[in-house]
């Protein structure tokens, strides 16, 4: 009988918010190029592809404050323009759990959805012995400084959290590490394919080809499944007997003051989009690994994440 | 060199670097920036962070300047090198009216929007450089057209509409 | 590694729709270039989703973007040398000594030798990336933090040749600029420095506001200054392409310039700033024996404009060998490759040889196609010293605005820009010149970044700083540097045998 209910409301809210905004805007709070205009390109391209709805996305540009810049700048500026989404990532989640990300919280707007995903990764040098994560946990744990660490980002950073949560599973402590914090996973692969640093921390899709290729080997990938593709004879962290997770989710959110019934046409809109075979096709041509979560489900995961990554930061030292 | 009549050689037009009196010019700069410079260090001491991955931390190296910053600061108080003489009367006026214009022109950019504020800097800029009423108007019109034309269009970059105009 | 793939490659690029693509690019590449703040990052972002959405095969793609790629370092010097405003970061030093060139009446054979200068940096960087790609990938591995930092020494020691009648002006420019380079996300710790909370300057302070503020803004402020003096003339254009004699001289200029940047651009962790910059400072340092440079000598054109186009090439080679970009813009041009389901890496030349060899030959191509294209166009380009100072000028505003905000899309932005112009302009009053501060500033992070970084890997030892023969060779060069005015001014005032 609830249900019924629940489903004749969003019909209800389906049906007056069928018209659509009448602009779409999808804004990547950073340069051209990067994952967040990988995230907005990719909503772009697969609706175009999909011909879901007549007008197209344009895609902007918004650099500054990691992200935090935009994210001030829906709030407050754009707080009710209803054909505006901004890309985000779990990376702006764990900004927000460390309050670095400008002066307001992950309750300040409205989480959308979640379009795809990459995933953690450990990864060392081909030529480096160890042919298992268990294998280089108990060359570390035996001489932690033998092993400096290179990752993408400084300390609190995502790369640092793989190598702290990787660390401490072991019974190390993060601050102990010796941790390079490189410019980007190109500086974290020519770091460890010239011996500079040992382990790397990094994304699945960025050393997939590398490992195909036999130049590094990664260890594990810090998924719950198995991953496909490159990396599919990998196994996960948990496979070997450590519960290492970390998803980079990528997705979008709206300003606080979008009204429920805009909100309820973006979620239907990327509900149908998820499902095309466009959107599968274009996902997997951005390199990212299907993860769709939409709507309040995805708002869970959100603060969920947050929750979690404050955790991490606080055992870790950060806050 | 045919047709260089017209050039004149830059160092001709500099005017001359000099000191003027006790150097008073340069020495309360000088002051300025040895202020700033420990301002810089303090504000470096002050730097939170939980820790850092290497010994060094975020403070060090910008200590290591605000020390260096300062020291610069005292001997270039004790020996003044010679400045060019500041902006008097008319110039004066005319420089603060340009750096006014383009703050105006900021302010108003996402307010009036693009072609508005472009509209006003183009068109005073030129008055400031000797144009004509007329020719200001004119060039000041055209050159946030075609401007808009070039990025909105050619570039695909949005340009503001103005806030004022669009209600948001 | 054979060459198959280069005639592959020339049999796709000389296809005639190719040929197209890659002139379509070039001039497009020369105008965003042209545009301060700009840059092919712009103009590919612009066309890869275009050419993408058109169906356009992706070698033809590729040879879009590459001539987009290196038109604009082609584009970049003309607002340097005509109006003292740099097109992007690699154009600042083309300033220091184009602009006064033009100021002279030298403008047209300014540019022409820019041109000659870009194609020969262009075209022996294509060369070397040719026949020794994969030699050069192992070097740019062999470049950990430590190296890195030991490069930033050898960079400071060449920056001493910056001092000039004022050294302690110089050298407080020089640490402004460092401590410039200090606001912001500290990449190591993650402390925010100097932020005062406004996120704004997380990312610190950015480097296209800093050039256009201190550049652009200043240079129109001192231009009125000039015209109430009555010194505001128009120059004359000059003739239009440098005579023998200049071009033997800057031979010597050029091939150093090409060689450093080069090698520099290969390096993943430093770019066309970083090129140019210590080429200028290399050649003013080895060959500045009159006191010429800064006051429109050619040398100190041709150098960095070699250097930042020897950049532009050396930086493919990180991702044609590696698979990791070498420079923000080959990082989009990966995205590019990624789009069409291609993985960048040395596998390329053997599974999609047309793609990699189409790629490489297009940067011969369009190397060719930029010089033939700009010879001609430096006569038009140059008469923009013709146009009357009250339209021009407040062009220059224009695009100043136009160019921090395309970036950052703010209007606190452009506020910053003008701030930051101001203060420029109190610099230039008070005597100091402004590149020591930029170089201060595209010094500054990475020096202090790789230091630190050196150090968190080897745990405080700074022996990592003195361990590879590379760091070694680089320290030794470093000295060199700094001693080898001494020794050259001894060996020029002995008496010749």
């Amino acid at each position: 009988m609830r249900s019924l209910l629940a489903a004749a409301l969003v019909v209800l809210f389906a049906a007056s918010a069928r018209a659509a905004p009448e602009k779409l805007e999808c804004l990547a709070p950073a340069k051209p190029g990067g994952g967040f205009d990988i995230t907005c390109q990719l909503l772009r391209l697969s609706l175009q592809n999909a011909k879901l709805v007549p007008q197209p996305v344009a895609v902007t540009y918004m650099e500054g404050g990691v992200g935090a810049v935009a994210y001030n700048h829906v709030v407050g500026t754009r707080p009710a323009d209803p054909g505006l989404v901004v890309a985000a990532s779990a990376g702006s989640a764990l900004l927000l759990a460390q309050k670095k990300f400008g002066v307001h919280d992950e309750n300040a707007v409205r989480w959308l959805a979640a379009i795809g995903a990459d995933h953690g990764v450990i990864v060392v040098n081909a030529q480096e012995p160890f042919k298992s994560l268990k294998e280089l946990g108990e060359a570390l744990k035996a001489n932690p400084a033998a092993f400096p660490f290179g990752g993408a980002g400084a300390v609190g950073s995502q790369d640092w959290m793989k190598a702290a949560i990787f660390a401490k599973s072991l019974g190390i402590d993060p601050k102990g590490l010796r941790y390079a914090a490189l410019e980007g996973g190109g500086a974290v692969l020519t770091a460890l394919l010239g011996g500079h640093v040992r382990i790397g921390t990094g994304d699945a899709s960025e050393v997939g080809a590398h490992h195909k290729a036999g130049r590094v080997r990664v260890l594990a990938v810090l998924s719950e499944q198995r991953l496909p593709g490159d990396l599919a004879d990998v196994p996960t962290a948990r496979e070997q007997g450590l519960d290492l997770v970390w998803t980079t989710w990528r997705g979008f959110y709206m300003g606080p003051k979008v009204s429920d019934a805009d909100y309820t046409w973006w979620v239907e809109l990327l509900r149908k989009l998820a499902a095309t075979p466009e959107f599968a096709a274009e996902r997997q041509a951005k390199g990212l690994f299907p993860f769709t979560k939409i709507g309040a489900e995805f708002d869970r995961q959100v603060k969920a994440d947050v929750a979690r990554f404050r955790e991490l930061a606080r055992e870790a030292g950060l806050l | 060199m045919s047709g260089a009549g017209r050039g004149v050689r830059a160092e001709e037009e500099e005017p001359v670097r000099a000191r003027d009196g006790f150097g008073w010019g340069e020495r309360l700069p000088a002051l300025v920036l040895f202020l700033v410079a420990l301002a810089y260090g303090f504000a470096a001491a002050r730097i939170e962070y939980a820790f850092s991955s290497d010994p060094l931390g975020p403070r060090v190296f910008p200590l290591g300047l605000a020390i260096l910053l300062a020291l610069l600061a005292l001997a270039w108080f004790l020996r003044p090198g010679g400045a060019e003489p500041w902006p008097r009367g008319g110039l004066l006026v005319q420089t603060a009216g340009l750096v006014a214009l383009a703050y105006l022109a900021a302010w108003l950019f996402d307010r009036a929007g693009f072609l508005i504020a472009m509209g006003v800097l183009c068109t005073g800029a030129a008055l400031m450089f000797r144009a004509t009423l007329r020719q200001a108007l004119a060039s000041g019109i055209a050159q946030a057209v075609l401007w808009w034309l070039v990025f909105a269009y050619g570039l695909r970059i949005p340009l503001p509409a103005g806030r004022w105009f669009t209600g948001s | 590694m054979s060459l198959d793939y280069l005639w592959t490659g020339f049999a796709v690029a000389l296809q005639w729709h190719n040929l197209l693509f890659g002139l379509l690019g070039c001039l497009l590449g020369t105008v965003v270039g042209a545009l301060p703040a700009i840059g092919p990052i712009n103009g590919i972002a612009l066309l890869l989703p275009l050419a993408y959405t058109l169906g356009v095969p992706a070698e033809s793609t590729m040879i879009l973007l590459a001539g987009v790629y290196y038109g604009a370092e082609y584009g970049g010097r003309i607002s340097s040398i005509l109006l003292n405003v740099p097109g992007d970061a690699g154009a600042v030093m083309t300033a220091l000594d184009g602009y006064p060139m033009a100021r002279d009446g030298r403008g047209a054979e300014a540019l022409a030798l820019s041109g000659i200068a870009s194609f020969v940096g262009g075209m022996l960087s294509v060369l070397a990336l040719t026949f020794f790609a994969p030699l050069l990938g192992q070097l740019a591995i062999g470049f950990g933090p430590a190296e890195y930092f030991v490069l930033m020494i050898f960079a400071f020691a060449t920056l001493t040749s910056m001092v000039g009648d004022q050294p302690v002006k110089t050298m407080i420019g020089a640490a402004f600029g460092l401590a410039l380079s200090t606001v912001g996300l500290d990449p190591t710790s993650g402390a925010y420095r100097f932020t005062f909370g406004e996120p704004e300057l997380y990312d610190g302070i950015e480097f296209i506001i800093l050039v256009i503020g201190l550049f652009s803004i200043s240079e129109v402020l001192v231009l009125l200054e000039r015209q109430h003096r009555g010194g505001l003339e128009t120059v004359s254009i000059g003739r239009g392409f440098p005579s023998l004699a200049t071009l033997r001289l800057c031979l010597g200029a050029m091939l150093r310039g090409t060689g450093i940047g080069f090698l520099i651009g290969v390096l993943p962790g430093t770019g066309a700033s970083v090129a140019s910059a210590v080429s200028y400072t290399t050649e003013k340092r080895i060959s500045d024996r009159a006191g010429t440079f800064g006051r429109g000598d050619p040398r100190g054109l041709a150098a960095p404009e070699a250097a930042n186009n020897a950049a532009a090439g050396g930086a493919f080679v990180p991702m044609l060998t590696l698979g990791v970009p070498g420079s923000g813009t080959t990082a989009v041009m990966l995205g590019a490759l990624l789009l069409y389901n291609i993985q960048p890496g040395p596998q390329l030349f053997t599974e999609r040889p047309e793609l990699a060899g189409g790629l490489v030959a297009s940067m011969y191509i369009g190397n060719i196609l930029l010089l033939v294209l700009n010879l001609p166009l430096v006569q038009i380009f140059v008469r923009m010293l013709l146009i009357p100072n009250w339209i021009l000028l407040p062009g220059i505003l224009a695009l100043a605005f136009l160019g921090v905000y395309s970036t950052y899309a703010s209007s606190l932005s452009i506020v910053l820009m003008i701030s930051v112009g101001i203060f420029g302009y109190l610099l230039r009053k008070l005597g100091f010149d402004l590149a020591p501060v930029i170089l201060g500033f595209v010094l500054g992070k990475v020096t202090e970044t790789n230091l630190r970084n050196a150090l968190a890997i080897s745990g405080g030892e700074l022996g990592i700083l003195f361990a590879s023969p590379i760091a070694l060779v680089l320290w030794a060069l470093a000295v060199l540097v700094l001693f080898a005015p001494l020794l050259l001014r001894r060996r020029s005032s002995e008496p010749r045998a």
